[in-house]
């Protein structure tokens, strides 16, 4: 301990060194950060375009970057549509699997017969290919939404479940206890000290959930569809539209990047004191 | 004297492993008078903290009975004010929403709850603080946090468990005073387990020495010093002697614990 010693008896509030949040980063060690790849990137786009231009090789097989990004504006009208359709089915799917995942996660915390009745299930739900499933959810349910759905949502629930489940677990025990001896009642105990506990596990399952509900989506386009990007690229690529093609996969790509930089905004504002800087 | 507002008769712990039997605590007999600070003093596996978490209803007794002010408690009562060396802050609540967590169990609206605590920051030491996350805190800081709850718990009995076990030696000294000077303040009776002999002499009004496993009480001592006590008390030779006599005692039954567990 640094700090001096004020008084014999701690009255004053400057008795102790304390540690300020430490959240601002300065420009220079921002810069320091980020740089490096973003020159990667773009080194990797110089090479990509230079190897097109240079080698004439055909779009079909390579576009350059630069033909992509022109067909992405070009084709724009066309994409939007069928964005929009895949983000509904990816928000809806994401949040059927979510709920379901909260649920399923509570319900086995609170109880071990729960957990012994489902738990394999649930793994074993994983083993099966979600890919092999899908032709026969259109055989179900046809060509609408509902089957990309559930698709997404069965990729999801997993990642949300699981880590819901850890988190709960990971109350700690004296903490639970403490709390019992001032007569907390199991309600009490349970968003007071579970739910708290388990939210940065959460957070973790929903990143990679989100992250792979927009996978979900696609799969399940892909195997029959009349709309959405999924549908697009399978289009696209019947008719050798290559750079339509690139454009697709880009706008997924970055819909996911946008979808989980939601979620981590979401996870800094709720998990302040994660972030609030300390030792 | 007046009435214990503690009393333990008899009571023993036997934890059962695998068919086999261990003994914690055998036949541990105790009073605690009003406004009374007693120490319990023992070897590492004595079976201190099982006492604790007997006395708080965590754990059922093998036999034996505890009063409270004369009548019988049992099972989680929540008469006692617990508090362990490990702080146990919700590190996703503020300073003042740890202090506030046992009002907000009692059913006090938030707003009163928050007043009450704010207006005992300074005392604990914490002024300006109270938006504070507990790992902004240092240790001493954070225990004193944990305290300031364990005291809007407004218990009668305070049971508090190598509090200052983890704090470095001169952050140790200072809340030791800091503690004093709060029980008798709050005019409260505080039940103290700890392993430092220092600490035990320093702090309180009698003292109990426990016997290694199974724990049972092997020495009752009361300290004469006259209070305010303070840190040179240490050098006084009342107090030298006093720790000689303790420290004997306690070396025997580390030693005898240490052979039985060697064998």
């Amino acid at each position: 301990m640094t700090g001096p010693l004020a008084s014999p008896v701690l009255r004053a509030a400057g008795a102790e060194r304390i540690y300020p949040s430490a959240s601002r980063i300065p420009p220079a060690r921002r810069l320091a950060r980020y740089l490096p790849p973003a020159l990667v990137i773009l080194g990797f786009l110089i090479l990509w375009q230079g190897i097109v231009s240079l080698g004439r090789v055909d779009p079909y097989i390579l576009p350059s970057p630069l033909r992509i990004l022109k067909t992405l504006l070009e084709s724009w009208g066309t994409i939007l549509p069928h964005l929009e359709t895949t983000l509904a089915e990816t928000l809806l799917g994401f949040g059927l699997g979510f709920a379901s995942g909260i649920l399923l996660a509570a319900a086995i915390a609170f109880s071990t017969t729960v957990e012994r009745a489902f738990y394999p299930l649930i793994i074993a739900s994983q083993t099966i290919p979600v890919i092999a499933i899908a032709p026969l959810l259109v055989v179900w349910f046809g060509y609408g939404m509902l089957p990309k759905i559930i698709v997404t949502a069965l990729i999801v629930f997993f990642p949300i479940t699981v880590n819901a489940v850890d988190g709960l677990r990971s109350a700690d025990r004296d903490l639970i206890n403490l709390l019992r001896t001032m007569l907390a009642t199991p309600a009490q105990l349970f968003f007071k000290v579970r739910v708290p506990s388990a939210l940065p596990y959460l957070f973790s399952g929903t990143k990679v959930g989100i992250t792979y509900s927009v996978i979900g989506a696609v799969i399940g386009e892909w195997v029959g569809a009349q709309e959405g990007i999924g549908y697009l690229m399978i289009v696209a690529n019947a008719q050798l539209q290559t750079d339509l093609m690139f454009a697709s996969i880009l706008v997924l790509s970055v819909l996911g990047i946008v979808l989980f930089a939601l979620v981590a905004g979401m996870e800094r504002l709720s998990l302040k004191w994660k972030f609030a800087g300390g030792l | 004297m007046s009435l214990p507002k503690l009393q333990v008769e008899g009571l023993s712990k036997v934890f059962g492993v695998n068919g086999a039997s261990f003994p914690v605590l055998e036949g541990v007999d105790l009073v605690v008078f009003p406004r009374e600070f007693v120490s319990i003093l023992g070897p590492s596996g004595c079976g201190k903290s099982s006492l604790f978490n007997i006395l708080v209803g965590l754990l059922p007794p093998t036999s034996g009975t505890i009063r409270c002010d004369g009548t019988p408690v049992q099972g989680v009562s929540g008469l006692f004010g617990y508090m362990l060396q490990r702080d146990l802050l919700l590190p996703w609540r503020t300073v003042l929403g740890n202090a506030i967590i046992p009002l907000e169990i009692g059913g006090t609206p938030r707003e009163k709850a928050l007043a009450e605590a704010r207006a005992l920051l300074p005392q604990f030491g914490l002024q300006g603080f109270g938006d504070y996350y507990p790992a902004m805190l240092s240790g001493g800081m954070r225990q004193r946090v944990a305290l300031l709850r364990t005291f809007l718990q407004h218990r009668d009995i305070l049971l508090l468990d190598e509090p200052f076990g983890a704090l470095d030696a001169m952050t140790r000294s200072l809340m030791q005073q800091w503690l004093l000077g709060l029980w008798q303040e709050w005019k409260s009776t505080i039940l103290f387990v700890t392993h430092d002999v220092d600490e035990a002499i320093l702090l309180s009004d009698r003292i109990y020495v426990m016997t290694a496993r199974p724990g049972r009480v092997k020495l009752e001592k009361t300290v004469t010093l006259t209070r305010p006590r303070p840190p040179v008390a240490e050098i006084l030779p009342e107090f030298t002697s006093l720790k000689r006599e303790l420290l004997e005692m306690i070396q025997e039954e580390s030693v005898r614990a240490f052979q039985e567990e060697a064998s």
